[in-house]
């Protein structure tokens, strides 16, 4: 119940080892990962041009590539060249911020943060734009687009005081973003799917347009393999409502094929709107899931 | 299967509020989860396949109404293949003839099959009930149908042994009758047997058990016992004893002859003659004792043996008085009717003539010579060339020299006696009424008759003594000889030897007179005597002397025995035959009804520590 203990504050969203995986992860991305995908959604996106779009001041970290070598020999100035489509890749990453994303161990809500988290650093890495929505019935938190490595701090500073509160809705989140949103771009929603009013509506609204969207569902081992025993009264978290159960061997199978079907009924949802689904355990090593799952998605090589 | 006390599967009803109490007081523990979404489903699944899925979750709860079906089960108190246990009239025949003592099962066969019996009440299931019949020689309902087992327990505690011998017959006809008005009839009957194949055919839907009691045959006993005028000793007697072995084996025993302790004239019992007699296993012996002549009322014959029934071991003697038999001769005078009378030595002769006659009460034989008296009270009676005054009875014609054709020769009265060379001058005609026996049988006439009446006997000759040669036969003397012989022992004075279950006859008494009867047990029967008729009793079921005892006038013994082939053969009987059917015994009609109430508790109790254990792992799941 209290979000003080969740470890937001004693537990740095990105530690200096994960950071350290990412930071592999991004030398991987950098060869080009990006750029392929970038060419392939380019090639989708016809009529945004490859043209060339802005100079920018270089700024520390730049890639020196893109630095107009003649406007330094003229100006004796560095400039970075901008392209249009560039500016176009926008990554969003849509965080549920339900209560029940509060729940597990390890954490869902701190393990959906850091991936956010990780997910916004390979981005910003990758010179995109990312922006943050975080989302829950009533409440819509949003991060502005935002490009450059530098900004992986105030992103970070966005995310780790974050509290889970509220209800999920993930439509009226998503529509909320739909707002906000000026461009097409990567959409992650990351969630535990668990919405009493049903993601359907949100995966449609999130595909139409010119989206590329994944839908990522975090769950806690506890969930995917429940380990309880005698009788118990479940409450739910976000509605505090209490289902009676007597855990049986029946039982705990019967939830198992519940949640199997639940994923596959999401996985087929969103293969029918050609949008990515994956799973992700709370405990699994988030760099290595990023790395395979993504890897295996296209959205990493 | 089926239960003795079906009311205890009432505690059933507890098993819906066990579960309701489980339903009430589960203690769920509270657990917050990311979304109940999911469980909410399974549980819609979980109910479409199993509705009582709360309930069969629970290993507890499982185990505790186990625990508690097993307990009220037991309660309930369930016996495995119940013969005549289902819902029956249950009629209950219980031999308790003499051989029912026998102690070769402890106590005794009776109080075995008396325990046997008072199972079967205890064990009387509801609706049922039980009728109690007591048989030996004769039979007697001592309850009849009732479910009230406290009553039916009394009875049985009242069914004491008797010591007469075996009659199935008539309880078993009793049953069979009782049984018609009773829906689903048993007979069961206990005993050892003793009795013959009964005529009676059975039902054959009715079920009868045959509980054999009895283990072994040991046993020695007296079969027969009697006595005689000993002809030697004038006045004594012998007592011939006859005695029967019916166990396996030879024995060799003593056997004693004791004076009884007469609390009349002071005696005490004491040995007075002992013999040692050898039988062969199943052969019988007879001994005969002379008569001490001490004038000893009683006598008794015991059996120095250890066997399995004791009440055989010993006979009673009551020996005939020894006062002189009184006898009334009316006639104007006849010599060898007189002579003849005084010839023995136990006889009193008075004379009288015709015309001083009053009565002939006060003797025991009356000699009427061709005089007949008015009228006729009790007693025994010769009439010589008359009739006694009954109507159809009477004298008329004459016939000369009537050819004697036939006699009785098994008469104790002309027993042995040669009849065919008596020659009668003249006799008269004689008419007889129907009851009227011929004892000897002329071509034209009956000259011999003998007529009995209810209290009177009466032999009567068609012919006078002087036209006849009889008295100069040899027959004469013997048949008076005889005559006083067979009258005392006709007359209920004179009978003092029965068999248990007999009906003794106390002789009439001259006015009504309370009288008290002395059982041999001690226990005393307070009667009346009636003037004109013998005074029957019949409660002789106990072995040895009965004593009558009336207000005025003498105490007269009776000695009851068991005297009976049957009883003293101990040797159980396995199976018996009604009419065509055959029954065949069980020994044990308990161990056919095991009751397993104590299985089942035993189960209920390691369920019971099952279900200890499962909660104190669980709790260490739990807590």
């Amino acid at each position: 119940m209290n979000e003080m203990e969740t470890g937001t504050i004693q537990e740095p969203l990105l530690s200096p080892d994960f950071l350290e995986k990412l930071e592999h992860l991004r030398l991987v991305a950098r060869k080009i990962t990006l750029g392929t995908t970038k060419g392939e959604r380019r090639s989708r996106r016809r009529g945004s041009s490859v043209e060339f779009a802005d100079y920018r001041d270089y700024v520390r970290g730049d890639d020196l590539r893109f630095l107009d070598w003649n406007i330094y020999g003229r100006l004796d100035r560095l400039f970075i060249k901008l392209f249009h489509e560039e500016e176009d890749l926008h990554v969003y990453v849509l965080l549920d911020r339900s209560r029940s994303m509060d729940y597990g161990e390890p954490n869902k809500f701190l393990q959906a943060r850091r991936f956010a988290a990780a997910l916004a650093y390979i981005a910003l890495m990758g010179m995109d734009r990312v922006g943050i929505g975080a989302l829950s019935m009533g409440r819509f938190e949003w991060f502005r687009p935002t490009r450059g490595p530098g900004q992986i701090a105030k992103i970070i500073r966005f995310l780790e005081p974050m509290e889970a509160v509220g209800e999920t809705h993930l439509e009226e989140g998503t529509l909320q973003f739909r707002v906000r949103q000026t461009r097409p771009g990567i959409i992650l929603l990351v969630s535990d799917f668990f919405d009493p009013h049903g993601y359907e509506e949100s995966l449609r609204i999130l595909s139409q347009g010119k989206n590329e969207v994944f839908a990522v569902q975090i769950l806690s081992p506890d969930e995917m393999d429940p380990d309880l025993m005698g009788a118990l009264r479940l409450l739910d978290l976000e509605t505090n409502e209490p289902v009676e159960i007597s855990v049986s061997g029946e039982l705990i199978r019967i939830y198992r094929n519940r949640l199997a079907a639940y994923e596959q009924q999401i996985g087929q949802f969103c293969a029918r709107r050609g949008i990515h689904h994956l799973v992700i355990r709370s405990d699994a090593d988030l760099a290595g899931v990023i790395s395979a799952s993504f890897r295996k998605l296209g959205l990493v090589k | 299967m089926s239960f003795l006390a079906p009311l205890a599967l009432f505690f059933f009803i507890s098993v819906p509020f066990v579960i309701l109490l489980y339903l009430l007081k589960l203690r769920r523990i509270d657990k917050p989860i990311s979304s109940t979404l999911l469980w909410r489903q399974s549980l819609e699944d979980l109910k479409a396949n199993t509705p009582f899925q709360k309930l069969k979750t629970s290993l507890l709860l499982f185990l505790q109404l186990l625990v508690l079906i097993l307990l009220s089960l037991a309660v309930a108190r369930p016996v495995l293949n119940a013969v005549g246990f289902e819902k029956r009239s249950r009629i209950i025949l219980t031999d308790v003839s003499a051989s029912m003592s026998s102690t070769d099962v402890s106590p005794s066969r009776l109080d075995q099959a008396k325990t046997q019996i008072g199972g079967m009440i205890q064990n009387l299931g509801s609706g049922e009930s039980i009728m109690l019949i007591a048989f030996s020689e004769a039979a007697r309902v001592l309850c009849p149908f009732s479910d009230d087992r406290r009553v039916l327990l009394s009875t049985l505690e009242s069914i004491q042994p008797t010591g007469e011998k075996t009659d199935l017959e008539e309880a078993f006809q009793m049953a069979l009758t009782a049984a018609k008005s009773q829906p689903n009839p048993e007979i069961t009957i206990f005993s050892d047997g003793g009795f013959s194949k009964l005529k009676l055919d059975r039902d054959p839907e009715m079920p009868i058990h045959f509980v054999a009691c009895g283990l072994r045959g040991e046993n020695v006993g007296i079969v027969s016992v009697g006595t005689r005028r000993n002809f030697d000793a004038e006045g004594q007697y012998q007592i011939s004893v006859t005695i029967r072995n019916s166990s396996s084996e030879s024995k060799k025993i003593f056997v004693d002859l004791l004076s009884l302790p007469d609390p009349q004239t002071g005696t005490a019992g004491n040995v007075i003659d002992a013999r040692e007699v050898s039988i062969e296993a199943g052969k019988p012996a007879t001994l005969v004792f002379d008569d001490p002549g001490y004038y000893l009322n009683a006598l008794e014959v015991r059996l120095d043996v250890q066997d399995d029934l004791p009440v055989d071991n010993h006979a009673c003697v009551v020996l005939p008085r020894k006062e002189a038999t009184k006898v009334l001769i009316v006639t104007t005078g006849n010599y060898f009717v007189e002579r003849a009378l005084n010839a023995d030595p136990r006889t009193r002769v008075s004379t009288v003539p015709p015309n001083a006659f009053i009565s002939a009460e006060g003797y025991d034989v009356a000699v009427f010579d061709q005089f007949v008296p008015p009228r006729l009270g009790p007693g025994r009676y010769l009439f010589l060339g008359c009739t006694p005054p009954f109507p159809d009875c009477g004298l008329e014609g004459e016939v000369e020299y009537p050819a004697i054709v036939d006699w009785d020769r098994f008469h104790p009265l002309i027993r042995y006696l040669e009849m065919s060379d008596l020659v009668v001058r003249k006799a008269k005609q004689m008419r007889l009424p129907s009851w009227g026996k011929v004892l000897v049988e002329s071509n034209e006439t009956p000259l011999m008759v003998l007529l009995e009446t209810e209290n009177s006997v009466s032999v009567a000759t068609g012919f006078d003594l002087y036209e006849s040669d009889w008295p100069l036969r040899a027959s004469f003397p013997i048949f008076f000889m005889n005559l006083v012989d067979w009258f005392l022992s006709t007359d209920p004075r004179g009978i003092r030897l029965y068999a248990t279950g007999d009906v003794l006859r106390f002789p009439p008494s001259e006015t009504e007179l309370a009288a008290t009867v002395q059982l041999p047990s001690g226990k005393t029967r307070e009667i009346r005597l009636q003037p004109d008729n013998p005074t029957l009793f019949a409660d002789t079921s106990e072995t040895g002397l009965y004593r009558l005892v009336p207000q005025q006038g003498e105490a007269i013994l009776y000695a009851c025995n068991l005297i009976s082939a049957e009883e003293t053969d101990t040797t159980p009987r396995t199976q018996f035959t009604a009419g065509t059917a055959e029954i065949e015994g069980v020994r044990d009609i308990q161990a056919q009804n095991r009751e397993i109430w104590w299985p089942l508790a035993f189960a209920a109790l390691l369920v019971f520590l099952l279900e200890w254990q499962v909660y104190s792992r669980k709790a260490r799941y739990e807590i």
